[in-house]
């Protein structure tokens, strides 16, 4: 209960002794009693001394406390690590990587330079399946088109699905989570139906469903939304919207089973008494407190959508051919996986890393968050 | 016992329900006019009126939605828009052998080698043994499962390439046949299928083990002086096995979401694969069928595994 802003009744009734300037802080805490009291001051030592100001002076938060427990684990801090590099490669590297390199001859479109043959989609046909090569830093695909760039574009897919798939996910999760848990009655026992179901089917053929079905539809029809355009990325959007679909009722649990947890607790009792309202509530006191299992829920999901987004391009179903996504790469290469090896297990092996990162992220996070684990 | 029956079979029928109505809505609302599509340039109004009822699709959506569901209990799955007088069932037939082969020995094979690996884990707690089968457990339940069926193709190729060996890379052979170039074929995508349902029984069976070991039985088994094979086969895995039955849903799930990715890999033509091409031509009823069948068989497995818990476990009783 937040009690900064409220006059305190009780101390300005009758009969409150209030702590007056002429009685030390010794008489109220036996910790600062220790510290003034001279003659224990000088048996401890001059750093236990240090260490005990210190301790009074920054308490540290739970939340500190699973930063601290995080920092130590290496696996994790090597997955930050890795992750937060393949966000700034997919990000920031084809804008670098498309001003690296001179002018290239093209027997097919005349000279061409790199901002033109470092993108993900420009097809050089008298370059194809080549191994990586100081123009090509990674090599070309079936097509001439540079592996680099291609790889960039789909982590960037990757990465800007599983955003989507994030945001939605936790902002539905959070709010049906914290109104089944928080009310109970009619909207709980639809949600336990509703996961009931979800659960019920397998999260990828719902989705292998509903691309197959719409996919064709959201072609034409979603690449007219401005931002997405017509570059074979429309149907991300009904693949992202289908893997939020199945991902949050999961979400919703943890959320439920957290806040049923919180509800029964003193703090919220006491801001039941003060008077504060449901609403504030739920703002104040219930949502901050949800904050490390969906942290820690929506990590562990990444994993899943990213995979999800991989496999079904590679079915064919996800992004289409001018785009690039890791799942389609694969995909296209297995064509020539008995020739140029190198094609599929590039992006694949990119996967493999990108996945497990994110795993051992989760892993991490959720033994930092988990109250029981105490350093 | 018969309560608890009853409220999962209500349970049961609500999800089945649940799954097949959002399947039908999925098909009715699809975009296109599928009858439009079929005829194609000879399009002729008294025709397609016809055609239009042939398919049952000029009546209302309840009406619709009710032959759809009862169709369901006759395996009468409605026709092929694709392939004019067929109905989808006998599309999905030639599948249905080959798809329960490929799940059935996986799900044979996660039992069989995941239960072991984490027995000898918690016997081996905390050693080098326990350490690497537990990080090689991780990698093999956190990677799609079409990872690995790649890293093996490449492999396959490989050796094929560099040594001259015979050895297919896809395409599946007799069903149900076991002979020497049927196993060829077969072994490679029913090992890649079982392992993420592998890892993660060998993850729970190690978990189990730990906490029965834990527990005063154990204690008091070794206490007096039992021999050690007999605390941990008769007393301890006994208990620890009993959790591992609820597990057989979410196999069932991995394994059907795994069969797509491996058909689609392998090239076997089972009803993934069967699927896969109903999408690429539109025929919506097909795509229904398999999901309406696939997610009715893991609520199936769910149901079989959990009334087998309380048969397993004493304990619980009419819950």
């Amino acid at each position: 209960m937040d009690t900064r802003d409220r006059k305190n009744q009780e101390i300005a009734a009758e009969g409150f002794m209030a702590p007056d300037a002429d009685m030390s802080p010794a008489q109220f805490d036996p910790d600062l009693a220790l510290l003034t009291d001279n003659n224990l001051a000088t048996t401890l030592g001059e750093n236990e001394l240090k260490d005990l100001q210190e301790k009074q002076k920054k308490p540290t938060t739970p939340f500190q406390d699973s930063m601290r427990r995080l920092r130590r684990d290496k696996r994790a801090m090597a997955s930050v690590g890795i992750v937060g590099f393949f966000v700034l490669l997919a990000i920031f590297g084809p804008l670098i990587y498309q001003h690296i390199g001179g002018i290239y001859q093209s027997p097919i479109s005349g000279p061409i330079g790199p901002q033109v043959y470092h993108t993900y989609y420009h097809n050089e046909l008298t370059r194809q399946d080549e191994l990586p090569s100081l123009q090509y830093w990674l090599g070309t695909d079936q097509l001439g088109r540079d592996q680099l760039a291609r790889l960039m574009q789909g982590i960037l897919i990757s990465i800007t699905v599983a955003l989507l798939v994030e945001v939605v996910d936790v902002g539905v999760g959070i709010t049906v989570g914290v109104l089944a848990g928080f009310h109970g009655g009619a909207i709980d026992q639809v949600l336990a139906r509703f996961t009931d179901i979800i659960f019920a089917f397998p999260g990828l053929l719902f989705i292998i469903m509903v691309a197959g079905i719409w996919g064709g539809w959201a072609d034409t029809a979603l690449s007219n939304i401005p931002l997405i355009g017509a570059n074979g990325n429309a149907r991300l959007l009904l693949v992202s919207l289908a893997l939020a679909f199945v991902a949050w009722p999961l979400m919703a649990r943890y959320v439920r089973g957290q806040t049923l947890q919180l509800k029964e607790q003193q703090f919220i009792e006491a801001a039941r008494t003060a008077g504060t309202s449901d609403i504030r509530i739920i703002l104040r006191h219930i949502i901050p407190n949800l904050f490390s299992i969906v942290v820690v829920a929506s990590t562990l999901n990444i994993v899943g959508t990213i995979i999800g987004e991989a496999g079904i391009s590679l079915l064919g179903l996800g992004v289409q051919p001018p785009g690039a996504s890791i799942g389609l790469m694969i995909s296209q290469a297995q064509n020539v996986i008995d020739s140029h090896p190198f094609e599929i297990l590039l992006p694949t092996a990119m996967l493999t890393i990108l996945v497990m990162a994110f795993s051992f992220l989760g892993d991490g996070l959720r033994d930092a968050f988990d109250p029981r684990s105490k350093d | 016992m018969v309560q608890f029956l009853i409220k999962r079979f209500i349970g049961l029928i609500f999800v089945v329900i649940g799954v097949t109505f959002i399947t039908f809505v999925m098909g009715y609302f699809a975009p296109g006019d599928p009858i439009r599509t079929l005829m194609g340039s000879h399009f002729d109004p008294v025709n397609y009126a016809q055609l239009k009822h042939a398919y049952g699709l000029d009546q209302p959506f309840f009406v619709q939605y009710w032959h759809f569901l009862t169709g369901l209990f006759r395996f009468d799955f409605g026709y092929s828009f694709e392939f004019q007088n067929q109905p989808v069932w006998t599309i999905l037939k030639q599948g249905v052998p080959i798809s329960a082969e490929l799940g059935f020995w996986a799900l044979v094979l996660e039992v069989l080698i995941g239960i072991p690996i984490g027995i000898l884990s918690a016997l081996k707690a905390n050693t080098w043994i326990d350490t690497v089968n537990m990080g090689i457990v991780l990698a093999m339940y956190s990677l799609p499962v079409f990872v690995f069926a790649v890293f093996f193709q490449v492999i396959v190729v490989w050796i094929d390439v560099h040594t001259g060996a015979q050895w297919p890379v896809a395409n599946w052979g007799n069903a149900w046949q076991y002979s020497l170039s049927d196993l060829q074929l077969k072994i490679g995508p029913i090992v890649i299928l079982a392992l993420a349902g592998l890892a993660y029984l060998a993850r729970l069976t190690r978990t189990s083990m730990l906490e029965v070991l834990r527990q005063d039985f154990v204690r008091t088994a070794r206490a007096k002086g039992l021999r050690e094979r007999a605390v941990i086969y008769r007393h301890t895995l006994r208990n620890a096995l009993i959790p591992l039955v609820t597990v057989l849903g979410l196999s069932l799930g991995l394994i059907v979401t795994g069969t797509f990715f491996l058909e689609d890999i392998f090239n076997i033509p089972g009803i993934g694969l069967a699927t896969l091409n109903a999408i690429q031509n539109r025929d919506y009823p097909v795509i229904q069928a398999t999901v309406v069948l696939l997610a009715v068989a893991v609520v199936l497995g769910n149901l079989v595994s959990d009334i087998a818990y309380t048969l397993v476990d004493p304990r619980i009783k009419a819950v």
